[in-house]
């Protein structure tokens, strides 16, 4: 009686430590990853909170909380009559033409560096110049470019026998594509390097296979190389929209949203509605809106990439 | 992306930053708001002993700290009860930046007492806010009226919110050496017409190398001329009564259209935005003959480390937009000086507002909105101060300084930067052509209706 007593008494020790040693490896677990957690939450989370509710109210961050009043959807029902909101939301979306452009023309380069020339790491050091230098300076360098009388672009065009060529940065119909065009040269290093770096994952047996039936580089490229990038390919695209949609430095700087507000996006709109017109509600109610557009943009490329991702 | 990322996660950590600073100011603010009837209290009850009690205030703004200390060593001779403990917001002198540092601050619940607004339009939109403490009662204690004291009257809704500090009224600065040569007088009584004129005639050159007759700085006002020099209701919205569809809004775009498209004789806008230009190193660089400016380049015509005076500057008054309007017509804008609403020592901090805007600027010789300020002592002092003091026009100076009409300043309301912003979007379309006057008057009255509207 004694063995199966202490058998008894023994079968649930080990499921007690088993459960203890559970409990212990979780507390531990959430001891690591706690400051990380804290971080998000006191970071991201409540901020992301107080975002929904301040854009419920039309209050302004440099009263106290005591003024903080509840007013409705008055903020979005607002936005949707702001014609200047609707236009940077314009420019926006036109704006993100920038990154399946940029995208091709990284892909082009990434082909031809890789396998047509000679001293390949020149150019892509070359490329990813833009990427590294401050973006002050490089919108000083664009605006000597794009001087409306006397810069070389103008100087070239006019070589050419353009008659009346484009004042670029301060003209309200060039502006937003010289802007896009800045975006896409600081940017094309970056996908460049991305490009050369999925094509190195290409089993180089495939092209063999490829030459051996007497594959033209056309086909090669378009039934093995684009194929077996789709995956790059999204990860840029995801990445580059987002950020695209968020651009804000390159216009503070090289144009403060105009002339005549031709360059003006969400997140300038945002900076000059909150931080210069002091009107943190009505802002919080722009930033709503355009956590919004970037969640569905993510969403919208989750759902689609079954389509024409190529799942290794 | 990488810069465009840097910089986001930097807003946006900021305004997390400010929002849990915004956590903190609620405990201030019951602290703040508990403590100040005690406060308000004692000081009605014995008001004499409470202004020369000890106390310490603390003041914050955008001047240098080396330029405050000595300001501040003099207060102390003159109470030395008092301690100013001064924050200096920026290290290079902006403004802009600073004011910045100083909504952060008040948002994070920071116990300053004394704060000060580099324009009309700024303190208006703070008081806005109701940020800033009503100063009539302790006002009407020292016995004071406050027009009869300053040139500026700041009073907002009937009451006053702060006191002026500088005085900055505009006038025109002009390149004498090039105003010789073309053979042109410093002009003391003219139109915006004679104005072209002498553009026309100080502009030389071609190319890359043109030197033109003037300059408009890319800043609101200069979409503005015509209305700037009215001596009432020279604000875009006044009394929230449009004045967009006027004929002073039609000069101010006819001024720019004139100069710049039909004369030539004015840097082309599409140069001042894209270059970003500005206008001290256009005017010092001899690229422009003459600019519309303010009285605080008076000191800087006299040369400054960035900007040495390599030549004699002149002063005329701004001109009128018709023959018979008086010239030198400008408004009054300027320093602000006020108390936070929530500042436990209002009476010594009021106290030490008084004295900086009147003795204490009088003593660092800034123009001031201070009446008493003696214009000749000033124009004297500032010789002594000065790098090169010969490269001031000192007639011309006295003659602008003592015949430039101050005007009631008309504070904008809290939404000016809006109405500007508005105004000035389809002012550009005019100016770089893509619109004509009629269409730019009308959309911009439109615009600036609905911004009226929407603040009511």
């Amino acid at each position: 009686m004694a063995t199966p007593q202490t058998g008894q008494a023994r079968t649930p020790n080990p499921q007690a430590t088993r459960k203890s040693r559970r409990l212990r490896e979780i507390a531990a677990g959430y001891v690591f990853i706690g400051p990380m957690l804290l971080g998000v939450i006191v970071f991201t989370l409540v901020p992301l909170i107080m975002l929904f509710v301040f854009s419920l109210t039309d209050w302004s961050f440099l009263t106290g909380y005591d003024k903080l009043h509840l007013s409705g959807f008055g903020n979005f029902a607002r936005l949707l009559r702001d014609p200047e909101f609707g236009e940077s939301l314009l420019h926006n979306l036109i704006m993100l033409l920038a990154v399946p452009i940029g995208m091709a023309a990284a892909l082009l380069l990434a082909v031809l560096i890789s396998e047509r020339a000679y001293g390949s790491s020149f150019f892509k050091v070359i490329f990813f110049m833009p990427q590294i230098s401050s973006i002050a300076a490089v919108a000083f360098v664009w605006q000597v470019l794009f001087h409306p009388s006397y810069g070389p672009v103008n100087g070239f065009l006019s070589a050419v026998g353009v008659h009346e060529p484009p004042k670029w940065l301060a003209d309200p119909q060039y502006a937003l594509p010289s802007v896009m065009l800045l975006m896409i040269w600081i940017d094309l290093g970056v996908s460049l390097i991305i490009y050369i770096a999925g094509m190195k994952n290409i089993p180089r047996d495939l092209y063999e296979a490829a030459d051996i039936d007497g594959a033209s580089a056309r086909v090669k490229f378009f039934r093995i190389t684009f194929p077996l990038l789709t995956p790059t390919s999204f990860f840029l695209l995801i990445t580059g929209l987002i950020a695209n949609f968020k651009s804000f430095a390159i216009i503070k700087v090289l144009t403060d949203g105009g002339p005549a507000h031709s360059t003006s996006v969400i997140v300038y709109d945002i900076y000059q509605q909150g931080f210069v017109n002091l009107k943190t509600g009505y802002a919080s109610a722009m930033s709503v809106v355009l956590f919004v557009i970037i969640l569905a943009i993510t969403i919208l490329q989750w759902a689609g990439q079954r389509k024409w991702v190529h799942q290794g | 992306m990488l810069n465009k990322k840097v910089l986001s996660a930097a807003m946006a950590s900021a305004l997390s930053i400010s929002l849990l600073a915004g956590c903190g100011s609620n405990n201030n603010d019951n602290a703040a708001s508990s403590a100040a009837p005690s406060a308000s209290g004692s000081a009605s009850s014995s008001p004499a002993s409470s202004s020369d009690a000890p106390a310490t205030i603390k003041l914050a703004s955008w001047i240098p700290k080396t330029q405050m200390d000595g300001m501040l060593a003099e207060y102390k001779k003159e109470k030395p009860n008092v301690t100013v403990e001064y924050e200096e917001l920026v290290e290079n002198n902006d403004s802009v930046e600073g004011l910045k540092k100083l909504d952060l601050l008040i948002a994070s619940g920071s116990d300053l007492d004394v704060v000060m607004f580099p324009s009309a339009a700024e303190y208006s939109k703070r008081v806005g806010l109701d940020l800033l403490a009503p100063l009539d009662d302790l006002l009407g204690a020292e016995g004071i009226k406050v027009t009869d004291e300053y040139t500026v009257d700041p009073s907002l809704n009937g009451k006053v919110y702060a006191l002026p500090d500088t005085y900055e009224n505009y006038f025109v600065l002009l390149n004498k050496e090039m105003l010789d040569k073309a053979g042109l007088q410093v002009p003391t009584n003219w139109t915006w017409d004679d104005f072209y004129d002498y553009s026309r005639k100080l502009t030389s050159g071609e190319g890359a190398n043109k030197i033109y007759g003037t300059y408009f700085h890319s800043w609101p006002m200069y979409m503005e001329l015509g209305l700037l020099n009215q001596s009432k209701d020279n604000n875009l919205v006044n009394n929230g009564v449009l004045k967009v569809d006027g004929p002073e809004i039609r000069k101010s775009l006819e001024i720019r259209n004139q100069t710049e498209n039909v004369d030539k004789s004015a840097i082309p806008y599409s140069d001042t935005i894209s270059q970003k230009l500005a206008y001290r190193s256009v005017y010092f660089s001899k690229k422009a003959a003459m600019i519309v400016t303010g009285n605080w380049m008076i000191t800087e015509a006299g040369g400054s480390d960035e900007f040495p005076a390599t030549f004699i500057s002149a002063f005329a008054p701004m001109p009128s937009n018709s023959q018979g309007e008086p010239s030198g017509v400008s408004p009054a804008n300027g320093n602000f000086i006020g108390v936070l609403k929530k500042s436990e020592n209002q009476q010594a901090a009021y106290d030490f507002i008084r004295w900086y805007t009147t003795k204490g600027e009088q003593w660092s010789n800034v123009y001031s909105a201070w009446k008493k300020q003696d214009i000749d002592q000033f124009i004297s002092g500032l010789k002594t101060k000065l790098k090169s003091p010969d490269m001031i026009d000192t007639d011309s100076l006295t003659y602008v300084m003592k015949n430039s009409p101050t005007t009631p300043l008309n504070l904008p309301p809290a939404y000016q930067s809006e109405l500007e912003e508005a105004y000035v979007k389809e002012a550009e379309k005019y100016v770089l052509g893509q619109q004509d006057m009629e269409t730019t008057v009308s959309k911009a009255s439109a615009a600036l209706q609905k911004i009226v509207d929407a603040n009511k």
